[in-house]
């Protein structure tokens, strides 16, 4: 079957009207919708389970939310020749997570107590040592004054930064008794081996509760904890920032002329709007993997913008919307082989519950289908449009 | 087509080659496989604060050290950002991850022994008072320091033990081993320049080595037949036989059945530093097998008996430059830094909960991912040969694909890192570029032939055409996923490590000879 030529007809520049609509309809699930934001990015632990029992999903997800006090778990599975995969994603533990960030804060603490600690040592060793100016004596006593009227209250906050350590901790360990432990150096043993214990006893209770409602097979365990997500998003940002600037300067250098460098650009963001849209449709959450294959998709769609700009505006045979309408006959072979490569992996995907290859897949699809709207209703018209307006001003 | 005359061709010698190196690669070094498809353990570490690149590396190799130490060689430990590290274990059972999360969480035990005296301890430091200090010019020297303080109780004990013992060595040693023999060869005792006789070498390493109620005697392998009776007498106090990797066998067998605990130590670690002080005696510096690190010496004003609870360790560096002598006081002072906090961390940390893959679940992503691979390519085939309807064409486009990708895997495993589900993913996605690229070199190669009238001279201008929409294709999207490999983001590097290889692989290698291929079907 032959693809129409669309640019002969009267009203071609009206197909621009596709992607509009598209994009609008995308910002409205980026936007209204939203798009989950996946592990990576928010924390919590990934199981990977497969079984070959039978299990009801509800009363597993009650299970894992009253036993474990957390309020979001979502549960998938899939059934593929080797038995079922399950995927578990249980929200970051609150206790776990505020264990982390109270921990850290003991660690502050503690360090002001030995920096106090060290200080009144050291000026009481000068004092004594009785070889100081009497100006150096005067301004060691103030500060150890100053120093020893601290201390009292340092501890005392050292001590209250453990006592909110072992609260998080209580609920997975059972009481932690600190009364024994009078120096900073075990009192901070004692509370990183509550951490790690703690860890694994909420890693093990985890284990136990689906195991109690399912035989698992084998399973793997992803955990990603508060700091690490924090450190993703910003690293995320950074790296989509520093992407959008250095592929900006390679496409203004390259095309070196206004319109067609906007043309490129608006079809790669136009892919990308299109493919976040497609992900808040579809609730494909936004991860790391999701972020690279967007990344992936700026050079997918130069492709297809490349091979429209130099087919229209560098080549002489023919007429411009012709070469156009030749142009798209091959960027539409391009994009259907890639949805093909990567209809194949998300089906797969979807049987084997890998979460990279489903995301990877699924954003690559839809940024895929929006190419097409974006190069060949978008950017086709505007190089149509600017050769027009070259030959008109040519012919005044 | 003439096959001869195309192998003559340099982007299809150039082909054949990269294909002979990534199967040289691959037999050499093998192929190595991520946490993913391997299975094992990944256990996340939060550091208290963030880090510099230089305490990062720090950190990463004081874990790799431990890890070895305890003979955990497989152990992987990668920074992530300036406050995260992960150490990854190619094992899922449970007492080895409790193994590692004590070496994490453990310090090593110091001793600092004065005339077979213990004068200070790891437990007697203050936290945090140790202090490397910057190397500082006297002269044409580059002095070193590191200070420390003491508690109030520790400075009683160290005044008393080291009363009167002015320029005696400090022996510091980390994890000393207790109840132990060594059994030392002749050639690691006298290697290097040892001018004294070997009764007074054996000496000198014994008194260094000596501890108030455990000694270290220390025995000679060469003389093993003649020392049989006095080494299997002491097996009732000493259980550990420190002796060399490269010991006689039939040594270390004979000690075995002296129900002796075989602790076994690199030749280097067996050679015991020797020098010879300002007085003209030899003493001993350092001595791996018993885990003696440094021997400085106690400088007369501390030897008075006065209590003082802030102490300096310094010295003169090595180097002929300023440079060298520079390079050397700042691995002097982060030597004994390490020392005296007993290897710890330079910051502290939090051990978060192990990510688990089991090995049965990492095979079978492994052979999900290569079914995957195969399929998509298949099924991306179908597509142009439906598209071309000529197989001339569609082969060399799929066998592209597959050399691309077997390249790009073949590199990445066995020599840039390990493949794991990003490598993949960007493998697959690379794969989906490839394609792209030869169909529009097919046509601009077939619109060219079709166009002009000379066809040879249409082909060749049609894929110089195609090539520049290729070129900066590839160009953009290096470009783009550059951001990404340089993020720190390790657990999706792989996906951008593999994308940028493959699209380098196909501009340097895959696409010219693709090109020079499709210029010859078509030749008449």
């Amino acid at each position: 079957m032959e693809i129409p030529n669309l640019y002969e007809l009267k009203n071609y520049k009206f197909l621009i009207l596709l992607p509009t609509i598209l994009i609008l309809l995308s910002l409205y699930f980026i936007f209204v919708v939203k798009i989950p934001t996946g592990l990576d990015l928010r924390g919590g632990t990934l199981l990977t389970i497969t079984t070959n029992s039978s299990f009801d999903q509800n009363t597993l997800q009650n299970a894992l939310k009253t036993q474990l006090g957390v309020h979001d778990v979502s549960i998938s599975s899939a059934t593929n020749p080797t038995g079922t995969t399950v995927q578990i994603e249980i929200e970051q533990n609150p206790y776990i997570a505020s264990g982390e960030t109270d921990m850290l804060n003991f660690y502050t603490q503690e360090d002001n107590v030995n920096t106090l600690q060290y200080d009144i040592s050291r000026y009481t060793s000068d004092l004594q040592g009785g070889n100081l100016t009497a100006s150096d004596e005067a301004d060691e006593n103030s500060s150890l004054i100053a120093d020893q009227a601290q201390l009292p209250q340092a501890t005392k906050s050292m001590y209250s930064a453990a006592d909110s350590v072992i609260a998080d901790y209580t609920p997975f360990v059972g009481k932690i008794d600190r009364s024994n432990f009078t120096d900073t150096t075990s009192l901070e043993s004692l509370l990183a081996n509550a951490s790690s214990n703690s860890k694994e006893a909420y890693k093990n209770k985890i284990i136990s509760i689906i195991g109690s409602q399912m035989q698992i097979g084998q399973f793997s365990l992803e955990d990603v904890s508060p700091s690490l997500s924090q450190f993703f998003v910003s690293q995320t940002i950074n790296v989509l920032i520093w992407s959008f600037i250095l592929t900006s300067i390679v496409v203004i250098v390259i095309f070196r002329s206004f319109v067609p460098s906007v043309a490129v650009f608006l079809g790669a963001a136009t892919d990308i709007v299109i493919a976040l849209g497609g992900m808040g449709l579809f609730q494909i959450p936004l991860d790391l993997p999701s972020i690279a294959a967007l990344l992936m998709l700026i050079g997918y769609s130069m492709d297809t913008d490349l091979l429209l700009t130099i087919r229209v505006l560098k080549r002489t045979e023919g007429m411009p919307k012709q070469r156009a309408y030749e142009a798209m006959k091959t960027g539409l072979m391009m994009t259907v082989a890639a949805v093909i490569g990567f209809s194949v992996l998300f089906v797969l995907a979807n049987l084997t519950q890998i979460s990279t290859y489903y995301e990877i897949s699924a954003v690559a699809i839809f940024g895929l289908v929006g190419d097409v709207f974006a190069t060949w209703c978008t950017n086709a018209v505007i190089i149509l449009w600017e050769v027009e307006r070259k030959t008109k001003g040519a012919n005044k | 087509m003439k096959w001869g005359a195309l192998l003559r061709e340099p982007a299809i010698i150039l082909l054949i080659a990269a294909l002979a190196v990534a199967g040289i690669l691959v037999a050499v070094y093998g192929l190595h496989f991520g946490l993913e498809f391997n299975g094992g353990v990944r256990i996340p570490i939060t550091l208290q604060k963030p880090v510099d690149q230089l305490v990062m590396s720090d950190i990463v190799n004081t874990i790799k050290t431990r890890a070895t130490k305890y003979g955990m060689m497989q152990v992987d430990v990668t920074g992530v950002g300036n406050s995260e590290v992960y150490v990854d274990i190619p094992m899922v059972d449970p007492a080895t991850i409790q193994d590692i999360e004590n070496i994490l969480q453990e310090q090593g035990n110091f001793e600092g022994i004065v005339d077979g005296k213990v004068a200070v301890t790891g437990a007697d430091m203050m936290p945090g008072s140790i202090i490397e200090s910057p190397p500082t010019l006297q002269g044409t020297d580059v002095q070193w320091a590191v200070t420390f303080a003491i508690t109030q109780q520790a400075a009683t004990n160290f005044a008393n033990v080291v009363y009167g013992k002015s320029n005696y060595p400090v022996y510091m040693f980390l994890d000393r081993p207790e109840n132990s023999i060594v059994i030392i060869k002749r050639s690691d005792l006298f290697y290097g320049n040892v001018t004294i006789t070997e009764a007074e070498a054996v000496q000198i390493l014994e008194k260094a080595a000596d501890k108030q109620n455990d000694s270290i005697p220390v025995f000679i392998e060469d003389d093993f037949e003649l020392e049989n009776s006095t080494i299997a007498a002491l097996n009732t106090t000493k259980k550990n036989a420190i002796i060399s990797q490269d010991a006689d066998p039939l040594v270390i067998s004979a000690l075995e059945k002296m129900n002796y605990n075989i602790i076994n130590e690199t030749p280097d670690d067996m050679r015991p530093v020797f020098y010879t002080n300002s007085q003209g005696e030899v003493s001993v510096d350092s001595w791996g097998a018993v885990n003696l690190l440094s021997a400085p010496v106690l400088s007369p004003d501390i030897t008075e008996g006065r209590i003082n609870q802030f102490y300096e360790i310094n010295g003169i560096a090595q180097g002929s430059t300023y440079d060298e002598k520079e390079a050397s006081a700042t691995a002097e002072t982060k030597k004994l830094k390490s020392i005296l906090t007993g290897g710890a961390l330079p910051v502290r940390i939090t051990v978060g909960t192990p990510t688990t893959i089991q090995p049965s679940l990492g095979a079978q992503f492994l052979q999900y991912s290569a079914i995957g691979v195969f399929i998509s390519a298949f099924a991306v085939s179908f597509a142009i040969l439906l598209r071309y309807k000529e197989p001339r064409i569609v082969i060399p486009i799929v066998l592209t694909l597959f050399i691309e990708m077997i390249i790009t895997l073949a590199l990445v495993g066995s020599v840039l890192g390990t493949i794991d589900l990003g490598v993949m993913a960007g493998v697959i996605g690379a794969a989906g570029n490839s394609v792209n690229d030869q169909i529009v070199i097919t046509d601009e190669l077939l619109k060219g032939k079709k166009e002009s009238a000379d066809e040879t001279k249409g082909i060749k201008a049609g894929i110089a055409k195609a090539f520049f929409i290729v070129l900066v294709g590839a160009l953009t999207s290096t470009v783009a996923l550059l951001p990404l490999l340089f993020s720190g983001l390790v657990d999706i590097t792989g996906f951008a490590i593999s994308q940028m290889l493959d699209v380098i692989i196909s501009i340097a290698i895959t696409r010219p000879a693709f090109a020079k291929f499709m210029e010859k079907i078509f030749e008449k």
